[in-house]
């Protein structure tokens, strides 16, 4: 944590420079890249590719979009679970950073950087972190929280958790939904198309993950697991 | 370390790889003393089932020597010589807490790529395909088990490892199935498979109480363990114009009250319907041949139990019809082996099963290969070859 905290100030200010053509390039082999790995950091990857991509795309046809005023529309998933807690419980652990960075993996660290403002610090190839900071816009005990990326956020997502009490003591329904807006008009729409399945595999994924995590205190996992190919299937 | 991979269809090597390591608080690593091929490692051997990779460590029947735990490892000590179930269990969600343990919602890595399938994912397991989790299998020197406490049963000293073995897979599942008969007094029970998971079966019938057990198969030496280990009447379904008609004569017309199918995806049968599934698995065109489970639900007896411990894909052909018209009962799972194996333990303590005659061929680890190829086409009598890492 403390690894990412510091990586997360030294590269507050990098915000992946570099002409339009190399970021597009980089941004495309990124999703392909995040697309193929069925994980969360193949989920983020994807998200960071898109983000580079539509980066590239800006510089490359500078004027013809502006990310605020021509958004597609969002990608939406959406995915119950049933976990067995206590919705007051569930919801101390939605809203615990080091709880939500050990549901993304080793990778990502998610820090409280102002009261109820958090930062994601999400590593990229060469050695950069990209960060993308988000807000609890509702947050009531045992019933719902919501989150929203900030204004200035080139994507935009909003997600909601809402808890709901399952019958016969059978735990707490969980549904998390997440909506992406891709940022660019036309372009964006497009880049989004082919990435529809990043919040459904991200919904799917954290779910899964969350609800290990809680349950049994760890999350299953296949780090270091030894075969033929090395140490590890994880990314 | 040395390990068996999977390196592609019909192609095990013995390779050098990593050891394994504690990864999550609650594991251990063992060093394997024992570990025994299993009728379901010739589903992903031969190719039928997706999501294995090049390299894969299998092998999920094990038993071992604890070297190393977790600091949240509270009931498992350094030494302890345990016996592991094949499905892991996390014992602390809904299904670990009804006993239902191979349908663990906290131990498979990778439930995204059982989803669209099953509509949900079941536990992980060891040394299978990476849809179920793609745990590194038993078939070394050294493998990882995660949620120890829940995972890892001590074997009592008076007990050989070959007494203890067979109780983390081929004893748990026929004992499951058995359990899944509900028998009574003066049942009859028929078991296709005459392998290790249907001796098993058998020999766990007759200890539930059945009035008669009857096992089916085709090999000699099989039949002959049958008979002479699990205390079971015989069917060489080769040499009957009609199991279902043997099986009736046998139970005056009504047909066995409980049918167990040890067999699976890779049945052999002497019909049309046989070389039909044999055609279309050939072509790709389906993932099964179901000969076995086919002939127990038409030789169930109306109102009867279908028990069904045989690994399948997703089979067309399936006579749904005459189960629902007969008012069958099926019941089936993956095994349950946390739920059963302090009972079989208990049971080889007390003298009433043994079931160290399974080992009928015992290799070293480089020699695993072999030993595969042995037990796949039932050389010498081959029932399950045992690895010595």
């Amino acid at each position: 944590m403390a690894q990412a905290t510091d990586a997360l100030e030294t590269d507050r200010t990098e915000r992946l420079h570099g002409s339009g053509t190399v970021s597009m390039l980089l941004g495309a082999i990124l999703v392909g890249i995040g697309l193929k790995r069925r994980s969360i950091v193949g989920t983020v990857l994807a998200a960071v590719g898109g983000w580079i991509l539509y980066g590239g795309i800006r510089r490359r046809y500078a004027g013809a979009a502006t990310p605020s005023n021509t958004r597609a529309g969002p990608l939406v998933a959406e995915r119950s679970m049933t976990i067995d807690r206590p919705a007051d419980e569930l919801s101390d652990s939605l809203t615990d950073t080091d709880m939500v960075s050990r549901v993304l993996g080793p990778a990502t660290a998610v820090t409280e950087h102002r009261p109820s403002q958090w930062s994601w610090a999400i590593p990229t190839p060469l050695g950069r972190t990209a960060i993308w900071e988000t807000e609890i816009t509702e947050d009531k005990p045992g019933e719902e929280v919501r989150w929203e990326s900030l204004e200035d956020e080139l994507i935009h997502a909003e997600g909601t958790v809402q808890l709901r009490q399952a019958p016969a003591d059978r735990g707490t329904e969980v549904t998390l939904r997440l909506a992406l807006s891709p940022p660019g008009g036309a372009l964006g729409a497009a880049v989004a198309k082919r990435g529809s399945a990043v919040p459904e595999r991200f919904v799917n994924t954290a779910l899964h993950r969350f609800k290990s995590l809680v349950e049994t205190g760890e999350i299953p996992t296949l780090e270091a697991n030894p075969s033929a190919r090395g140490s590890g299937d994880l990314v | 370390m040395r390990a068996l991979c999977w390196e592609g269809v019909n192609d095990l090597q013995v390779r050098s790889v990593p050891d394994p390591e504690i990864v999550n608080p609650r594991d251990v690593v063992l060093e394997v003393t024992l570990t025994t091929t299993c009728g379901s490692d010739l589903h992903i051997i031969d190719g039928y089932l997706p999501t294995m990779r090049e390299g894969d460590v299998i092998g999920h029947e094990f038993m071992g020597e604890v070297v190393e735990t977790g600091r949240k490892v509270e009931d498992v000590d350094l030494g302890d010589r345990v016996v592991v179930p094949s499905f892991i269990g996390c014992g602390s969600c809904a299904f670990c807490g009804a006993d239902q343990w191979s349908l663990c919602d906290n131990t498979n890595p990778n439930p995204e790529l059982q989803e669209p399938v099953l509509g949900y994912s079941t536990a992980g397991i060891y040394g299978y395909t990476h849809a179920f989790g793609g745990y590194a299998g038993s078939h070394a020197e050294y493998v990882r088990v995660p949620h120890a406490d829940e995972n890892c049963f001590r074997v009592p000293d008076e007990l050989d490892d070959e007494q203890a073995l067979f109780t983390s897979d081929a004893w748990a599942t026929g004992y499951m199935g058995a359990d899944f008969c509900d028998i009574e007094t003066g049942d009859t029970v028929a078991v296709w498979g005459c392998g290790g998971v249907g001796l098993m079966a058998q020999q766990s019938a007759l200890l539930m109480g059945a009035e008669n057990v009857i096992g089916i198969d085709r090999f000699p030496e099989r039949l002959q363990l049958a008979r002479d280990e699990a205390g079971a009447e015989t069917i060489d379904y080769t040499a009957v114009d009609s199991v279902v008609e043997e099986l009736k004569r046998r139970t005056g017309g009504r047909g066995p009250d409980a049918c167990i199918d040890a067999v699976g995806m890779e049945a052999h049968g002497s019909g049309t319907m046989h070389a039909y599934d044999r055609t279309k698995q050939r072509l790709k065109l389906h993932t099964d041949r179901g000969e076995a489970l086919r002939q127990a639900i038409i030789a169930c007896r109306k109102g009867g139990t279908l028990s069904i411990l045989g690994v399948y894909g997703v089979m067309d052909k399936f006579p749904l019809g005459v189960i629902m018209n007969k008012g069958l009962t099926v019941r089936t799972a993956q095994q349950h082996g946390q739920r059963y194996v302090p009972k079989l333990l208990e049971h080889v303590e007390e003298g009433e099963i043994d079931p160290s005659y399974l080992a009928t061929h015992e290799f070293s680890l480089e020699d695993a290969p072999r030993g595969y190829e042995m037990f796949k086409h039932k050389e010498e009598g081959c029932v399950r070859a045992v690895f010595t890492p």
